[in-house]
């Protein structure tokens, strides 16, 4: 503003010299003189004041209204208000106003076209864009749309002057007197400096809120570069061709430990020892020949810790020069994680070959248990006494209970490493729930069970693996069997039902009038090692791993077990299984692979 | 003597002494002829001087093991369709691929069934025993 109001004033003062000068010449009588000395003194003072009014308004809006009213209060004029141009409805929108008879304006409409109202000095000023005088309101014929609120408000001259933004007529400023000669030459020079200087006014406030605003989104658009920056989980900085960092993201100062002050005394290979070192420098020069380049390291801290890092710089032109952007991610997080790895797969084949081991040691010694106690009964060596018969038949007993821990062992822990193949075919399922029932009838039998097996009359087609699923049935039957100490077992198979929501499947329920089991019990049977009453163990002999080995076999068939019970009348273990159509099928395969 | 010069031996390769009782005694309260050796290089120079009508091999031998051993048996004219049989303490499906693999005929784990073990050698081509075995 200073300086545009130091324009202001010389200009001012030099119109005034004029006016003075000009006064001089006329040599009027004193008593002339001395009014119109008087009247000039009033424009003078209400001058000065709408330059202070400029150096004063926070906004052109203030500032409109305050020059109106120093126009009034010490121009004497009766009214005065400014219009502001609306493009739209071609109309002076008055944006301040002062004076008795302004309310005046706020009854009358001024356009800037020509129609009628557009036809008054403040429509002629606008248009021709120079100010505009008249005389005798009443007299003009062109003022007649207003012609009642001029007589009304006791108006009688008018002096009308372009407003300017960028050069462009954008309002006028409207002054009415009481008088024929307010206007006069003296007067009109003074009050067009005053349109002028307002226009002035104007295109600084424009600039400034221009000035502003682009402040104000450059501050954002900091702030936000800033919070990126900072938020990113790696070291973000930027150095020069001679290493000097000119930016650096927050990670950068915590990872290294360094203040802000002491990055800017540091080189970019400050971070770096050993052979990294010359790595660095190597790949720094890449980037700046060549535009990127990438390289890991170890990030060494201000306290002399090495973080295992990768980066990558970018060259690009900041500030009038080239710069090095770079970006650095802590490799440490992933180096773990490969250990982890490394670890669980060294685990996965230790245990594999503990297994593998585990199984042989334990085979060569059975061998010799179940050989010889064979041969013994074969009576091979010679004739045995009952008792001696008696007591071979236990060893023989225990080392195939051994031997079928061994088996269920290796089972489970093959399921659980994924390494059980599934086979995927089609078969009669009433044809695999026969077999299984038959293998396992000659047990029930020899409880003195009763043994039912009730199938649909036709064969049931269904894709899944024959072996798996005859392994589980003849498992349940076994345990329904063994755990029945009187009635029967009954199996029986269900067609057209549902494995889960929308996938069909058969259902295959084992039913026993055996000794049950507890609620509390049913979430602990299906672990490995629980055999839920450990009284029942030596009567009922079992590794404890069947039900376990069951429901992961059911699993990567997409199957599943259900259990109901109830202690002293009985379970049923029931098993659903998808019949694997073309759709299921698919599902079906992907779940085996998992 | 003259029958049993003119038998083949069945030749038992396996290191553990229980287990090479145990099928050497088997075999030979059944009437068979047999021989046996604790090494692989021992049951190769058997074999050569025996030419037996079946070798049952165990895998895990000392120094050179039963797939190496059953290779080096393949390699020769005179054993290219000699039935030879795994018995093994190796049983997991991955060992059995592995033995019929290196050219065993038929694979058996241990720990073996003795009362349908015979059977089983005869299924895979052991021939009846001698008359005057026993």
């Amino acid at each position: 503003m200073t300086p545009i109001l130091t324009i202001v004033g010389l200009v001012s003062l030099v119109a005034l010299g004029v006016v003075v000068f000009q006064l001089r010449g006329e040599r009027r009588t004193a008593r002339a003189r001395n009014a119109e000395i008087e009247a000039l003194e009033r424009l003078h003072d209400a001058l000065r004041r709408v330059h202070q009014a400029m150096a004063w308004s926070a906004s052109r809006d203030e500032l409109l209204s305050r020059v109106c009213d120093v126009l009034v209060e010490r121009g004497g004029f009766a009214a005065t208000w400014i219009g502001w141009h609306d493009p739209e409805t071609r109309r002076l929108v008055p944006a301040a106003t002062a004076g008795e008879a302004s309310g005046m304006v706020e009854k009358i409409a001024v356009h800037t076209d020509d129609r009628p109202s557009g036809q008054g000095p403040s429509g002629r000023a606008f248009r021709s864009g120079r100010f505009e005088i008249v005389r005798d309101l009443m007299a003009d014929d062109r003022s007649s749309p207003w012609l009642d609120e001029i007589r009304r408000w006791g108006i009688v001259s008018a002096a009308v002057f372009p407003l300017r933004l960028h050069g462009e007529v954008c309002g006028t400023l409207n002054i009415y007197a009481p008088s024929p000669d307010a206007f006069g030459p003296r007067e009109v020079a003074l009050l067009d400096e005053v349109a002028r200087d307002l226009s002035r006014a104007f295109d600084a406030f424009a600039e400034r809120e221009q000035r502003s605003h682009s402040e104000v989104i450059a501050a954002r658009e900091a702030a936000l570069v800033t919070h990126l920056l900072d938020s990113v989980p790696g070291v973000i900085y930027v150095y020069d061709a001679k290493g000097h960092f000119l930016r650096w993201n927050r990670r950068f100062t915590e990872v290294t430990g360094y203040t802000d002050a002491e990055m800017r005394t540091l080189h970019p290979l400050d971070f770096f020892r050993g052979e990294d070192r010359a790595r660095l420098e190597a790949r720094i020069a890449t980037v700046f020949e060549e535009g990127s380049a990438s390289v890991e390291a170890d990030f060494v801290t201000k306290g002399g810790e090495t973080i295992p890092y990768f980066f990558t710089g970018n060259r690009v032109d900041f500030q009038r020069t080239t710069c090095l952007v770079g970006m650095g991610i802590d490799l440490s997080e992933r180096e773990r994680i490969e250990e982890e790895l490394r670890e669980a797969e060294a685990s996965d084949r230790m245990k594999s070959v503990f297994l593998a081991t585990m199984s042989h040691e334990l085979r060569t010694p059975l061998n010799s248990i179940l050989g010889f106690s064979g041969i013994l009964l074969q009576e091979l060596p010679g004739p045995l006494t009952g008792e001696q018969r008696r007591q071979l038949e236990m060893v023989r007993a225990s080392g195939r209970h051994l031997l079928a821990m061994i088996n269920d062992v290796l089972d489970i822990s093959r399921i659980e490493a994924g390494g059980l193949e599934v086979h995927d075919e089609r078969f009669d399922a009433v044809e695999a729930v026969r077999r299984a029932a038959e293998i396992v009838r000659p047990l029930a039998e020899a409880g003195d069970l009763d043994f039912e097996v009730e199938l649909p009359e036709g064969p049931v087609e269904i894709r899944s693996d024959r072996r798996r699923l005859e392994q589980i049935l003849i498992n349940l039957l076994t345990n329904a069997t063994k755990f029945t100490p009187e009635g029967g077992v009954r199996v029986v198979l269900d067609v057209g039902m549902e494995v889960s929501p929308g996938v069909p499947g058969v259902r295959i329920a084992v039913h026993d009038t055996g000794i049950g089991i507890a609620t509390e019990d049913l979430p602990k049977l299906f672990q490995p090692f629980r055999q839920l009453d450990s009284t029942l163990t030596r009567r009922h002999e079992g590794t404890g791993l069947g039900l376990a080995i069951c429901n992961r076999l059911a699993e990567l068939l997409g199957a599943r077990i259900e259990v109901e019970s109830e202690v002293g009348e009985g379970s049923t273990f029931a098993l659903r299984i998808p019949t694997g159509g073309d759709r299921v099928g698919e599902v079906a395969e992907g779940e085996v692979e998992a | 003597m003259n029958a049993a010069a003119e038998t083949a031996p069945v030749l038992v390769i396996e290191d553990d002494e229980q287990n090479r009782y145990l099928v050497v005694y088997l075999l030979e309260r059944h009437g068979y002829r047999v021989r046996a050796a604790s090494t692989a290089a021992e049951g190769i120079r058997l074999a050569e001087e025996e030419l037996p009508s079946m070798i049952l091999l165990d895998i895990q031998l000392p120094e050179v093991d039963g797939y190496a051993a059953v290779r080096a048996l393949r390699a020769i004219d005179a054993f290219r369709d000699l039935p030879v049989v795994a018995i093994t303490a190796h049983a997991l499906p991955a060992d059995r691929a592995r033995a019929l693999e290196a050219g065993c005929t038929a694979w058996l784990r241990k720990p073996i069934e003795p009362d349908s073990f015979l059977d089983t050698l005869r299924e895979l081509g052991l021939g009846p025993p001698p008359e005057d075995g026993r």
